[in-house]
């Protein structure tokens, strides 16, 4: 047996474990901040992204917004990242799939649970529950590594065939209320 | 006259006949007149002999000759010429079938082959669809769209009245490749909550991020305030 082939099979017989170990999973930045409605400040600590949405979602009815905590949760494929939240209650972000460009993850909190498709590097919120003088937000955004890359800002949809959750077939109105079932 | 001429003859075709360059005719010829003349006989001898020494000088000094410092000079001068390009590839050639010819080679083209075929399955399981039959990754989980099933979740009224407006209104949903990218595009596909109320508020373009709100009591005027 020839020396010079043997890191060349070495190499060739762990690629596939290289490849495998590639799995993808997701990085949840989950921000923790209290909003309440006795005056105006927001924390400087929040994230410039996160502040856009501060007015537009939660303006009408609180103006103070302050960081409590923030935390990045790195999950993989079928498994849950937990974080403990300032009111004793567990977070929970389960990995569920890959839908194109989409993540589709389940998250627990309290007694709510719920499975979202959000758009890889999207952000969305979850508020209401009380917290002191005011409710908690937490601004959570998941993006995909060791997948595909989110697509730039602005352009067109690459041509994947797109993503049809059950709720968006009829009207985009209608895609975040339908009531679904187990 | 006669004997002396083939003399004559005979001395000038000695050394071709020593060096075997004559016809069989003239060869026949001179030995002929080497056996009948004696002074033809003498002269063959002279130069047989002369010959013969001649030739002894030239090995000893062929022998004499220092051929370990003529060697060196040659070999560096050889050395350092460069391989010519087609001397490299027929080196190269060479190498490689013995390569081939080894007993591994078989097991590195079957490692390559499977190599290929689990990186391209890999990236055609990463790039399928959710709606193509494909898909490999994770197994999807069948999710009941169906509005007649029964709602864990607290729903309120004005939102179903809203959606049952808005089925009655479907636009056209644009096809992807028209459609805009949207940073924060977010679908709720289930939701289940023992007590309170859930109120999802999204940006119909997808813009804004989605606010899944959850209320542990009835939760006020908050729930009226935002846009469903």
């Amino acid at each position: 047996m020839r020396m010079r082939w043997v890191p060349i099979l070495v190499f060739l017989f762990m690629l596939p474990s290289m490849v495998w170990a590639g799995e993808p999973e997701v990085k949840f930045r989950v921000t923790v901040l209290l909003a309440t409605a006795q005056g105006d400040h927001v924390d400087p600590q929040i994230g410039k992204r996160i502040r856009e949405y501060l007015a537009k979602s939660f303006g009408a009815r609180y103006s103070s917004f302050r960081q409590l905590d923030t935390r990045v949760l790195r999950v993989a494929l079928d498994k849950t990242g937990e974080m403990l939240l300032p009111d004793q209650s567990t977070l929970g972000l389960r990995f569920r799939d890959i839908h194109g460009e989409f993540v589709k993850l389940t998250m627990t909190i309290k007694d709510l649970q719920t499975t979202i498709r959000i758009r890889n590097g999207g952000l969305f919120f979850q508020a209401g529950h009380r917290y002191k003088n005011g409710i908690l937000v937490l601004a959570i955004s998941a993006t995909l590594e060791g997948g595909p890359p989110p697509a730039g800002e602005g352009k067109l949809s690459p041509t994947r065939p797109e993503p049809r959750p059950a709720a968006t077939i009829r009207n985009p109105r209608t895609r975040a209320i339908e009531p679904a079932v187990k | 006259m006669n004997e002396t001429k083939n003399c004559q003859q005979t001395g000038e075709r000695l050394e071709k006949f020593l060096d075997g360059e004559l016809t069989p005719q003239q060869e026949q010829l001179v030995k002929e007149e080497l056996a009948n003349c004696g002074t033809c006989r003498v002269k063959y001898e002279q130069v047989s002999r002369l010959r013969a020494l001649v030739r002894e000088v030239y090995v000893e000094e062929v022998r004499r000759a220092d051929l370990e410092d003529l060697l060196p000079g040659v070999l560096r001068s050889i050395k350092n010429r460069p391989p010519s390009l087609k001397a490299r590839f027929a080196d190269w050639l060479e190498r490689y079938r013995i390569g081939l010819a080894s007993p591994v080679a078989p097991i590195g083209v079957a490692a390559t082959v499977a190599v290929a075929i689990i990186a391209a399955t890999l990236i055609y399981a990463t790039n399928s669809s959710p709606d193509g039959s494909t898909r490999s990754i994770a197994p999807t989980v069948a999710e009941s769209s169906s509005p007649s099933g029964p709602a864990d979740a607290v729903v309120n009224p004005g939102v179903v009245s809203d959606l049952a407006k808005a089925v009655a209104k479907t636009p056209r949903r644009p096809r992807h490749e028209e459609r805009p990218f949207r940073k924060n595009e977010t679908y709720i596909t289930y939701y289940n909550a023992k007590s309170g109320t859930v109120v999802v508020d999204a940006d119909p373009d997808g813009e804004d991020p989605t606010v899944v709100w959850h209320f542990d009591d009835e939760g006020g005027t908050v729930q009226e305030e935002n846009k469903i």
